[in-house]
């Protein structure tokens, strides 16, 4: 009862004086996903900003890389009400019949121009839009209502993407708030933003997960469009000042060779971080290529064959790496 | 399935070996291929299983002997007859032995209750139950039975404007003809200690105390020889077991059988009058009375006992002798479990609404806290959640009673069960139940007062203290309403509400300064909290004393429950009380929707509908639960119970607490509808009601931007308050306006409990309501899950939606979540753990983990616009199921069947 009358007064307090001065802060996110559990310690709440400077090509998040609005289809729970067609002013919906009688819809994506007009007039949510305005103060209210979940997981909101750091003053934003709460903050970052930047979150943050996805500039700017300078300096920058968890995705052909590995490894082994994780490459993704109109670059690509994981987990332990994890999904 | 496949090579068990050589006797509630109100389902049968008409012969026998005789002395003669000459076998390898049919593949039938529906039956759902003869032989038993049976009366006494709710209509119905009978035997303090021969003693102590003077005399004299007669044929169909396994054992040519045989032998002798002296003798002697008050004088479901505690002394003492081993004690248990699952009855078809599948509901719970509030888990708990994971049979449902003192080896191990695929232990949180019994108590302990006798056999004075506490918290909230501003008081008034609970139970300085300090003025607190401590799971979540909590020695009323469609009466609120199915006016006539002027107006007529079905219900519960008191009373389970022998009265006469309750079938959509028509048609003012009402008339055809707005309203089970609190608001209510309507025995209705799988009939029934759902849509299962597909948040706004219905106001407690088994696997399995801690501190009553089998995957996959809310959760990957490619949706799915294995579900 104490407790209770303890939190009753200090709602009040904070209501009466918390009103912030500051203006709140919007930014663009495609999803807020609860319960996330391995995006970080805990039971966390993942936000996903949308927009990055990286294209990867295996990216999962395909909805994440354009910081714009886009158009997402599932034709599969489509029900042929044919009401998008009626409303699309650029005719960009496409239907072809097919000879088992359904008829198959496509989006003629030159076309299209975003204005979400079939999507408010679809009756089966075969047409999304993926990608909405939001603002910092109303992420954390839906943030907040987990709380008694991160209190005891050890959990608490993780800033994911696409790039949050695209967005710094919204991720700022985001982050201050959290902290006033005395939510757990998790930033998972591709590194590539200005050191500034880095350097006004960083008193916000209690946990960085950094990727770290190929030492060569060269092989790391053909596959993701973007040098790793800057990422490398970022991550010296951030060494010492943060906890820091490293995250490798491990690509076939890409960074899967022992020489990649051990180069990632020795770089581990000079950092000062709390856990390295490899993340297995996975197809997951890839229905939302289609469902974006992309078209999907690595769909020959095998997963990670069991002997490779048996190498890099040798590796690790000869270099006396322990506290390395590899999610297998 | 590989696991499935892997353990048949491995050597099986004796009792894994006895386990799959059963017959399986569930029974399956299925959508009928043309469902109509009145026939919304179709049962069916596995056809290996047979009727046995043994029972009903050798009963049918005996009262046609008896004729004239008062009802307790004919029932009771109608068991010694059965008793003396059914058949009796026992397996090869059996430790724990007891049948109730002639054969192991066959169901009893009880024709004094009811017996037409069977014959009727015999040219569908269970044509291949009898053959030729056997349905000759019924006949000539329901020759017997025509003007004889419980129905038959019950016709005859029911008023013509009930007879319409005597069948389900599509709104309420009951097991009028085929009652529940939910019962507690009190094995703790009266058959271990006394043995059948202490309870004759006693029987013969207290028939000597009456004189002839007492106006009951001669009832009191047919009662006590009743119980004598049930007592000594219970003596001598034990004593028949013994024989049998000797002569067993004389011909048995294996060694390790003969040993077996030799064993139940001699427990069967010791045991067939005297107490039980060892593990094995307590589970068997157990196994005798459960088998017979459940299965052969009445088919009725329910356990309701801590078997970590009941077997406890027995085990310790065996341990200490060096006569048990932990394996030992499990092995038997295995046994136990084995029989326990084979029980089952076949049902009319309407039954099966409330009493799913005829299973029994046998759940044991494990855990708790002892009657000091301290950790209570011991070795046997363990035991039995390890016999679950050997034989993985579906009964007894295991029930973890979860507090903030559990072992957290013992969490651990039922996580191990659940993730294995079973489902069990569901989790009970003591924090809501004892929280909920104390809020009863003023209720329920006015109910013993008559009775001091029950409370002083307990040891426990309440009322005085009980009194108190309820008056102080009333006189407080008395001054607070006068003086405060309204925010202010919302917040003092739930403090004050929780005042009496945390004075009880706070662990604090401040509770134990408070309690010693009322102790040193002759109020000991802690006594209060004897009885709730107690406390066991009955069946499904709830049923029992009261609502699913239950004491040792009480019984309920003998109906129990009855069933009402929520949803149904939100439908007869838009139309006036007419089914538009087949627009028979069933429902009170209310004011015409399309005038009301607020949502306040929508929810009243919501809840005259109600009062209206629970009245009307209310009334054959009366005179149903009457009829069978008189015509079917329970010798033999009135020495099993606390008072009866006492009192010199049976069981189902008034004395013992005794509620009813009414299962609800579809509250979550009903929420959701009222959520949609507050929202739309007051708050927005975006639709009209007419509109809304055509709409759902026309299940949506040429409606469906309206239908997608009303799909888009909030649901319940995403953490939003707006429909959370129309949820938890329309609980109190509802229970607000039927707590004046009480059964015969005084005690008010509750609107509670739990369905356990009949929900789906209640959505048959309905035509499309406001919530989005479509004509003849399934309903959400359970009291507080989301409906499917609706809980779009992920599993923590799911809880949290929960946490905001307080179960000792609303009574509702039964919430199922699916979970994917990776969830508590590996790294995840100490989130997991505190997922549940920060579910039992949100005070929800209740959870059951699901695993999400393979086969929702596929539905998902051939049904994706039922499946949008199934997230992959994958690291930094944001997606849902049915976004997944085709390939790759199988990839989930043959990975799920590999994490969960195979084992049988129902």
């Amino acid at each position: 009862m104490f407790d209770k009358l303890k939190r009753f007064s200090g709602n009040f307090i904070r209501t009466s004086s918390g009103k912030s001065r500051e203006p709140d802060v919007a930014g663009r996110i495609f999803n807020i996903q609860k319960f996330s559990i391995n995006d970080g310690p805990g039971i966390r709440t993942t936000v996903f900003f949308k927009g990055c400077p990286l294209h990867c090509a295996w990216c999962s998040n395909p909805e994440s890389i354009n910081p714009n609005p886009e158009l997402i289809t599932n034709f599969q729970v489509c029900v042929h009400c044919n009401q998008c067609v009626e409303a699309c002013t650029q005719n960009a919906i496409i239907v072809e019949n097919s000879e088992n009688s359904r008829p198959v819809r496509s989006i003629n994506r030159e076309k299209c121009n975003a204005c979400m007009d079939c999507v408010k007039n679809c009756t089966s949510g075969a047409l999304r839009s993926t990608g909405s305005t939001v603002s910092a103060k109303a992420v954390l209210e839906k943030v907040e209502q987990d709380v008694p979940f991160y209190n005891n997981s050890g959990g608490g909101i993780t800033l994911s993407g696409g790039e949050p750091l695209l967005q710094p003053e919204f991720a700022l934003a985001i982050l201050k708030l959290s902290k006033r709460k005395k939510i757990h903050t998790v930033l998972d970052t591709s590194g590539y933003a200005q050191k500034e930047v880095f350097k006004t979150v960083l008193p916000f943050l209690d946990l960085v997960m950094f990727d770290v996805k190929h030492m060569d500039p060269g092989i790391h700017k053909k596959y993701t469009g973007v040098d790793n300078r800057i990422i490398q300096e970022n991550l010296g920058y951030l060494n010492g000042k943060v906890n820091i968890w490293l995250r490798v995705p491990l690509i076939p052909g890409f960074n899967d060779d022992q020489e990649t590995i051990i180069k990632i490894l020795d770089l581990a082994g000079d950092l000062c971080i709390e856990k390295l994780f490899f993340l297995p490459y996975h197809q997951w993704g890839i229905g939302k290529y289609s469902g974006l109109g992309r078209t999907y670059t690595l769909s020959g690509l095998e997963s990670i064959p069991d002997e490779k994981i048996e190498v890099i987990r040798h590796l690790c332990k000869s270099r006396k790496i322990r506290n390395y994890d590899i999610e297998q999904g | 399935m590989s696991v499935g496949a892997q353990s048949l090579n491995v050597a099986r068990t004796p009792t894994q070996r006895l386990n799959e050589d059963r017959i399986y006797k569930i029974v399956q509630l299925r959508e009928a291929e043309e469902p109509s109100v009145h026939e919304p389902a179709k049962q069916t049968l596995n056809p290996d299983v047979k009727i046995c008409l043994e029972r009903a012969e050798l009963v049918t026998a005996s009262y046609r002997q008896t004729e004239g005789e008062p009802w307790i002395i004919r029932r009771a003669r109608a068991l010694a007859h059965l008793l003396d000459n059914m058949t009796i076998y026992i397996l090869d390898n059996e430790l724990i032995v007891g049948n109730y049919a002639s054969t192991p593949d066959s169901l009893p039938t009880y024709p004094e209750f009811s017996h037409m529906w069977l014959e009727k039956g015999l040219d569908n759902e269970f044509k291949h139950t009898l053959d030729e003869e056997g349905k000759k032989r019924l006949k000539e038993i329901n020759r017997y039975w025509v003007n004889h049976d419980v129905e038959h009366v019950l016709y005859e006494v029911v008023p013509d404007e009930l007879k319409n709710h005597l069948h389900w209509n599509g709104v309420v119905t009951g097991p009028w003809f085929w009652p529940l009978g939910h019962m507690v035997p009190n094995y703790q303090d009266r058959v271990f200690p006394l043995g059948i021969k202490g309870m004759l003693d006693e029987v013969d102590h207290y028939r000597s105390k009456i004189s002839e003077t007492d106006p009951e005399y001669r009832e009191k004299l047919d009662f006590y020889e009743a119980c004598e007669i049930s007592a000594r044929a219970v003596t001598a169909w034990i004593l028949r077991y013994a024989k049998l396994a000797q002569e067993k054992a004389a011909r048995a040519n294996d060694a390790r059988l003969k040993a077996d045989f030799l064993k139940v032998a001699g427990v069967c002798s010791n045991i067939a009058e005297n107490p039980p002296q060892n593990f094995h003798e307590a589970l068997q002697a157990f196994w005798f009375f459960h088998l017979l008050t459940t299965q052969i004088t009445w088919s009725s479901v329910g356990l309701g006992q801590r078997f970590d505690q009941l077997f406890y002394s027995y085990y310790r003492k065996d341990k200490e002798a060096g006569r048990l081993t932990y394996e030992g004690a499990v092995e038997l248990f295995e046994h136990l479990w084995i029989k326990l699952d084979d029980l089952g009855q076949i049902n009319p078809t309407e039954s099966c609404y409330i009493q799913v599948g005829g299973t029994k509901f046998q759940n044991v719970t494990i855990g708790g806290t002892d009657e000091f509030g301290n950790d209570a888990s011991n070795e046997l708990s363990f035991a039995c959640v390890d016999a679950t994971m050997n034989v993985r049979t579906l009964q007894p449902a295991l029930c973890l009673r979860y507090h903030d003192k559990i072992d957290p080896k013992l969490v651990d191990k039922s996580i191990d069960c659940i993730v294995s695929g079973m489902g069990m232990p569901s989790i009970f949180n003591d924090k809501a139940a004892i929280k909920y019994l104390l809020s009863l108590s003023s209720s329920v302990f006015k109910e013993f007062e008559p009775d001091r006798v029950t409370l002083d056999m307990l040891g426990v004075k309440v009322s005085g203290s009980t009194q108190v506490l309820s008056r102080s918290g009333r006189m407080a909230r008395r001054l607070v309403e006068k003086a405060l501003p309204v925010a202010v008081k919302e917040k003092l008034d739930n403090t004050l509400r929780e005042l009496p609970y945390f004075l009880l139970t706070d662990g604090g300085k401040t509770g134990a300064f408070i309690r010693s300090g009322l102790k040193k003025i002759g109020m000991d607190l802690d006594r209060l909290l004897v009885i709730p401590r107690s406390w066991a799971s009955v069946a499904c979540v709830g049923a029992g004393f009261p609502n699913g909590l239950v004491i040792q020695g009480t019984l309920t009323t003998i109906i129990t429950a009855g069933v009402l469609n929520f949803l149904k009466c939100l439908e007869y609120v838009l139309y006036q009380g007419v089914d538009p199915a087949t627009g028979n006016q069933l429902g009170i006539r209310t004011p015409d929707p399309r005038t009301f002027q607020s949502y306040d107006e929508f929810l009243a007529a919501f809840l005259e509908q109600l009062k209206h079905q629970i009245n009307m219900t209310g009334k054959i519960f009366e005179i149903a639960d009457r009829l069978y008191a008189e015509r079917t009373p329970r010798p033999l389970e009135s020495l099993l119970m606390n008072t009866p022998v006492i009192r010199g009265k049976d069981a189902t006469r008034k004395g013992d607490f005794a509620d009813s309750e009414i299962f609800t079938m579809g509250p979550v959509n009903a929420a959701d509808s009222l959520t949609a028509v507050k929202k739309l048609v007051f708050d927005d003012k975006s639709v009209s009601m007419d509109e809304l009402i055509n709409a759902c008339l026309a299940d949506w055809e040429e409606y469906e931007d309206l239908h997608r707005k009303c799909l888009d309203v909030p649901k319940f089970g995403n953490d939003n308050d707006y429909a959370d609190q129309v949820l938890n608001q329309m609980y109190i209510k509802a229970n607000r306006a039927v707590s004046g309507i009480n059964n015969h025995l005084g005690v008010p209705f509750r609107l509670e409990a739990t369905l356990a799988g009949g929900y789906f009939i209640g959505g048959i029934s309905c035509g499309a309501t406001p919530d989005g759902r479509k004509k003849g849509e399934t309903v959400a299962d359970g009291q507080l899950s989301p409906m499917h597909g609706m809980d779009m948040n992920g599993p923590t706004a799911v809880l949290k939606s929960c946490s905001k219905v307080d179960p000792a106001q609303s009574w509702n407690q039964l919430c199922n979540q699916k979970i994917q088994p990776g969830f508590m696997k590996g790294k995840n399995r100490e989130m997991f753990t505190q997922y549940l801690k920060t579910w039992a501190s949100f005070n929800n009553w209740h959870i059951q983990f699901n695993c999400q089998d393979a086969e929702a995957l596929k539905d998902a996959q051939l049904h994706p616009e039922k499946h949008k809310n199934l997230v992959v959760r994958v690291a930094g990957y944001s997606a849902h199921f049915v976004d997944l490619t085709p390939g790759l949706q199988k990839d989930i799915i043959r990975r799920t069947e590999q994490d969960l294995g195979s084992f049988r579900s129902c």
